[in-house]
């Protein structure tokens, strides 16, 4: 290794990445340069289609080969140019001096090989001397040292009996495996729970540290580059438009798009804007006690969702935000009633819904109507876009009594999309783009409410910055009233009057945003936004981290069900079920037997280390 | 789980065999004319008539007739052939090891081609290896099989005077030891190698599809990023799972060879059930050709069974299930 | 809200980005997908105007027997002195007549059983399915030899056999896109505005389901061709029309003298399969965005 700061590790110049499609050739990396030093951290950051995985891919000779795609430019690594080495150099090199990990725990592992296997194959395919066994010693000790508990007790296990935080973990391992002086790591918490997100980047960090080896850090997400990286590229079609340190990028940026981009970004430390007092009426929406379970394939019965109640004001926006499997998607699906309950009951103004049938169906679902999450699942790729914002009105027979065509360019004119593309297929258009056409659909009947599952989550920072202030805009406008489902508890913060937290089927903390935000009282609500990254290089906090994941639906934790990742946990949490009430010194309704504003104290767990539950 | 899989998979059996029995029975039943005809040829004795009336009990019931036959036929008595005048179950029992020969010869040897060929074309994507031999297979696939026997008899036999024109054995050669053998062989290459070309054609399309769409996967990516060499990728990381629709169409394609064979025997002379069927046919001696039929019913059922067995035992996710 | 609203302000009407052609028109556009198409609208027009191109009677005694290919029997003749030229078109007719009948019967049969296993799921699909797999298992071949050995050869029965053996596969491929449609989100959509099941089967499901499976028929249809044309080599086609088969079958007794009667009806089917393969291939491939 040179000496740290003058010669790059690695040292990107000019690369070039060309796509040859049938259509044409696409440059989907437009001359990039990129250097990281020793022991440093840079953080690669763009949306998609800027180029950011694309260029490391073919840094690394992990593109698919000519003709479908020609690389130029150069990459040294500790003075070799990559892009020259011959398949054979490149591949002795490749997991030895550069360890990967990828975004997607869930495909990245063999399906039908064990997971300590893939691990020691990592170590063997670099030491012909090494025999099997020892391999798969070292191979559970890289996996203890990643934060997967007793791995002695899973040599026998196959990716898919894993988590997706553990199968993390054993990418990591298998990175580190041979102490390689550079990880690049592309989206490593993308798809992960903010709070397993958090757990992956500190075992990353450490992982980093006790390697003292440079990274590069792929990620869309500028929360997560202040966290780990120590110097940003920004991109934006294939091109640098900004390179800095962490603390200059967020201080001061000083390129358009980084401003776009930080802009954009939902934070938790933004000051909150006002938002118009809602009026004092009865609830136009009430879901009272709820339960949705169901068998699971594997075998016992999820419970989705456990006795939950709510209520919507008019004009307001509840946000409801959880992890994945909280039961989130699957309430918003009770109340539009795509799932009908176990028990309880949906009232949809103060008329008992939960049963309707017929025409009280129908009166019920001309107002409440729904915006889903995935825009490219979300639309029939057979129909033209009028035909899908026209479905409603046709269905409801009334598409010519409401004005046919006429109306149908009304509602594409509200989302701010062209009229004249009535006739276009879903593919023609951008993620974002759809979207609209969702929430176009969605408002064909004019609606009261509408609930929104995750309406953004797949979207870029921008184009989910445009698509909430439509959703704004739309609301004060038409007086909307609006369920907004999250798992981003920031985007939530953004908009919502009042915020519902959900966790394992159950309503966990209630509250006005201010009050859930500023003034949380469940343990839950407090890590949960503990472990949100925030965008503050120049504070990164040695936070408490929640441990584990969450437990199993089919058979929950008895009492409190979050008791098994507490830190305030005690014996009485596991024999009684705490009510969502108001407790002493608060003022609103928390479902924790301790309930205060004071965060747990110091558990058990304060680092990524901490073992794993299930 | 795995024996609850097999089980079902057992249970399952029993319906098929009493549908294929049943096909049987109705098609005996809807022929025009007197079942006993169908049965027993237009030429019997009236004695013969009215053996075979009393043994399939055709003057009783539908029901009790559909009975009769299905204990004839699970006592493994397929009735008599009038023409050969020996029992059916004899007459196939003889000729069957011809067939099972050809068809397993074809189907090993497209399995083991067909993969080959699928992994070298896939390797080599787009270039023009792969390019000659998708287009290669896509004729054979669609190649009629006496086409191809015709073409191979032509060229390779009577012009080339490679390999023999006719039958299985040549009729100067000893019955006996290791030239019969080989002389067999000799006789084997080209019906097995006709017989096969379509099998190759769609083993070898199927891995190839099998293992772009399997090396286009994040986990094969994972691999070439821990430094795992391009070989072992493709034969080890992606080769496993690509293979597993392979498995799954092995039961269909047993189907499809024995069908195949028909043509073949009749092309190459070969004395199997193929040649036995067509005869039978032309001599309208239908309880051969319904022997036959419910032999190879029966064969491709199993066959199928043993696929799905095979394929649960190949990929985990089904066995946990 | 502050910056995200202006953002949204500024937003001006948003276009499409560019039209992405239409499915057929993106299968057809490959090498293979137009080749496919031309060698299928070939084995048509053969076959729908076979009186017209044809230049004698396939049956009619036009010259003298066995002649090599020449000007004047650009295929040579059979046996009987029978022009092979005219034999091969009119075969295309059979195998045309064949092709179209069980097309029509197997998507009907297929789409109807996949789409009600697909959709209802539960009993009906376990029921279904139970009957697709016996179905599925059945040698089609040796029922249509059990079936001529019964009733007698004839195109009839054989295109109705066929029809009733050959949909297992399309309604497994139907069964799995509904399946996996039945919950999209566009699908859900629709119900959340109240859809009726018709419209759902029909306007949402359907055109989605439909497409692979179409792609797959062309590989049935040439499957069904396939057997067709081997029932004739048997010497098990129907006697009153010409067939590629039968005419191969003839060529079986005179392989020794007459390579050409081998050669013209077996090659007119492999041209007539291939067309049909590359066409579903392509389908295919533009479907799955594969190549």
């Amino acid at each position: 290794m040179r000496a740290a700061g003058a010669t790059p590790l690695l040292s990107v110049r000019d690369l070039v990445v060309e796509f040859h499609a049938r259509s044409g050739v696409v440059r989907a990396v437009d001359g990039i340069d990129l250097d990281v030093h020793p022991g440093e951290t840079l953080g690669v950051v763009g949306e998609s289609g800027s180029g950011k995985t694309v260029s490391m891919l073919a840094a690394v000779g992990l593109l698919p080969a000519a003709p479908y795609c020609t690389v130029r430019g150069q990459v040294l690594l500790n003075g070799r140019d990559l892009l020259t080495l011959s398949t054979r150099d490149l591949r002795a090199l490749r997991g030895r001096e550069i360890g990967m990990i990828f975004q997607d725990p869930m495909t990245s592992l063999h399906p039908s090989f064990r997971v300590v296997d893939q691990v020691a194959e990592a170590l063997l395919v670099h030491d012909s001397a090494l025999a099997d066994r020892q391999a798969r010693t070292r191979a559970l000790e890289l996996l203890e040292r990643v934060g997967v508990a007793r791995p002695d007790r899973r040599v026998r296990d196959y990716p898919h009996q894993w988590s997706g935080g553990m199968r993390q973990r054993a990418m990591i391992a298998i990175a580190i495996a041979n102490d390689p002086p550079l990880l690049i790591a592309d989206e490593p918490t993308t798809a992960l729970d903010v709070t397993i997100q958090a757990q992956i980047l500190d075992v990353l960090r450490r992982a980093r540290d006790e390697l003292g080896a440079a990274a590069v850090l792929i990620t869309h997400d500028l929360g997560v580059v202040a966290e780990l990286a120590d110097r940003v590229s920004v991109l934006q079609s294939g091109r640098v438009v900004e390179s800095a340190t962490v603390e200059e990028v967020f201080a001061a940026p000083r390129h358009p798009h980084t401003i776009t981009l930080l802009d954009a970004l939902p934070r938790l430390d933004r000051p909150l804007a006002e938002r118009r007092p809602v009026a004092e009426a009865p609830p136009v929406l009430e879901v009272e006690d709820v339960a949705v379970h169901y068998a699971n394939p594997g075998g016992g019965v999820v419970r989705a969702v456990d006795g939950v109640s709510l209520s919507l004001l008019p004009g307001e926006t509840l946000g409801l935000v959880g992890e994945s499997g909280c039961g989130k998607s699957t309430l918003a699906r009770t109340i539009v009633r795509l799932v009908d309950p176990q028990a309880g009951r949906v009232r949809f103004g103060g008329r008992d819904i939960t049963r309707a049938r017929g025409r009280a169906l129908r009166g019920v679902r001309r107002a409440l109507a729904m915006v889903f999450q995935d825009p490219y699942a979300s639309l029939n790729p057979r129909m033209t876009v009028g035909e899908i914002v026209a479905a409603p009105l046709r269905i409801a027979g009334c598409y010519r009594s409401s004005g046919g065509r006429r109306r149908v360019a009304e509602l594409l004119d509200m989302v701010r999309l062209d009229p004249a593309s009535a006739d276009r297929l879903p593919s023609d258009f951008s993620g974002g783009q759809r979207q609209r056409v969702g929430i176009a659909r969605a408002l064909a009947l004019s609606p009261r409410v509408l609930v929104l599952d995750e309406p953004v989550s797949s979207l870029d920072v921008s184009i989910q910055a445009q698509v909430v202030g439509l959703l704004d805009q739309l609301q004060r406008e038409l007086g909307l009233t609006y369920l907004f489902i999250s798992h981003d508890l920031s985007l939530v913060r953004q908009i919502s009057d009042r915020v519902a937290v959900m966790y394992l089927g159950k309503i966990v903390e209630l509250g006005t945003r201010e009050q859930v935000y500023e003034r949380p009282t469940h343990p839950y609500t407090q890590s949960l936004l503990a472990a949100v990254p925030s965008p503050h290089p120049e504070r990164r906090s040695s936070r408490t981290l929640l441990v584990g994941e969450v437990a199993d639906p089919t058979d929950p934790p008895s009492g409190c069900r979050f008791r098994t990742r507490c830190a305030k946990a005690a014996p009485e949490c596991a024999e009684e079920v705490p009510a969502l009430v108001v407790r002493e010194g608060s003022d609103h309704p928390s479902a924790c037997h301790f309930a205060s504003t004071a965060p747990p104290g110091s558990p058990a767990g304060t680092s990524g280390s901490t073992p794993d539950a299930g | 789980m795995t024996r609850r899989y097999v089980v079902r998979r057992l249970l399952q059996l029993g319906p098929t065999a009493a549908a294929i029995l049943l096909v049987g029975f109705l098609l005996i039943h809807l022929a025009p004319g007197d079942p006993v005809l169908a049965l027993a040829g237009e030429n019997g004795d009236a004695e013969y008539y009215a053996f075979v009336r009393e043994k399939f009990g055709l003057d009783e019931p539908l029901p009790t007739q559909l009975a009769t036959y299905a204990g004839n036929v699970l006592r493994g008595d397929l009735g008599t052939s009038y023409v050969l005048g020996r029992p059916v179950s004899d007459v196939i029992a003889e000729r069957l090891p011809a067939t099972l020969l050809l068809t397993g010869t074809a189907l090993v040897f497209s399995t083991v081609a067909g993969v080959a060929i699928g992994v070298f074309s896939a390797t080599r994507r787009r270039r023009w290896p792969d390019v000659t031999v998708t287009l290669a297979t896509l004729a054979m696939y669609s190649a009629p099989v006496f086409l191809l026997g015709q073409l191979a008899i032509l060229l390779l036999a009577l012009r080339a005077g490679w390999f023999p024109v006719q039958g299985m054995t040549d009729a100067r050669s000893s019955a006996t030891g290791l030239s019969h053998v080989l002389d067999v062989g000799h006789h084997l290459v080209l019906p097995a190698l006709a017989l096969a070309a379509q099998e190759v054609a769609a083993v070898s399309r199927l891995s190839r599809v099998g293992l772009l769409d399997e090396l286009r996967r994040d986990h094969i990516r994972t691999a070439r990023a821990k430094g795992v060499p391009e070989r072992t990728v493709v034969l080890s990381h992606a080769l496993r799972r690509a293979l597993l629709p392979v498995v799954t169409v092995l039961g269909g394609r047993t189907g499809q060879l024995v069908a195949g064979a028909v043509v073949v025997e009749v092309v190459f002379g070969w004395p199997g059930i193929g040649r036995l069927l067509v005869t039978a046919m032309q001599a309208r001696d239908a309880p051969v050709v319904l022997g036959v039929f419910l032999l190879v019913a029966v064969t491709v059922v199993v066959a199928n069974l043993l696929t799905d067995l095979l394929y649960a035992w190949l990929d985990p996710r089904v066995r946990y299930r | 809200m502050s910056a995200t609203a202006e953002l949204a302000g500024a937003q001006p009407a948003a276009t499409p980005v560019g039209r992405r052609p239409r499915l057929l028109v993106r299968s057809l556009r490959t090498p293979g997908g137009a080749v496919g198409a031309g060698l299928s609208l070939l084995l048509v027009a053969a076959g729908l105007l076979a009186p017209l191109l044809a230049p004698t009677d396939p049956f009619a005694v036009d010259g003298p027997p066995l002649t090599a290919p020449s000007g004047a029997y650009p295929f040579g003749t059979d046996a009987l002195g029978r022009d092979l030229l005219s034999g091969v078109i009119y075969g295309a007719r059979t195998s045309l007549i064949v092709a179209a009948s069980v097309a029509a019967m197997v998507i009907v049969i297929g789409t109807t059983v996949g789409l009600w296993a697909g959709y209802f799921g539960g009993w009906v699909d376990d029921a279904l399915m139970r009957i697709t797999e016996l179905f599925q298992v059945l040698p089609r071949f040796f029922m249509a030899l059990v079936v001529i050995a019964f009733f007698g050869p004839g195109l009839d029965r054989l295109v109705l056999l066929l029809g009733v053996t050959s949909w297992p596969l399309l309604a497994r491929v139907i069964r799995v896109e509904v399946l996996a449609l039945r919950h999209r989100e566009f699908v859900e959509a629709a119900r959340v505005h109240g859809a009726s099941r018709t419209r759902i089967l029909l306007r949402e499901i359907l055109p989605n389901a439909l497409p692979p499976g179409i792609a797959l028929l062309g590989l049935v249809v040439a499957q069904v061709i396939l057997i067709e044309a081997s029932l004739g080599f048997l010497g098990l086609g129907d006697p009153n029309v010409t067939s590629w088969g039968t005419l191969a079958s003839e060529a079986q007794r005179f392989l020794r003298v007459a390579w050409w009667l081998s050669l013209f009806p077996g090659l007119a089917i492999l041209l007539a399969v291939l067309g049909l393969n590359l066409l579903g291939d392509a389908v295919t491939d533009a479907l799955t965005g594969r190549r």
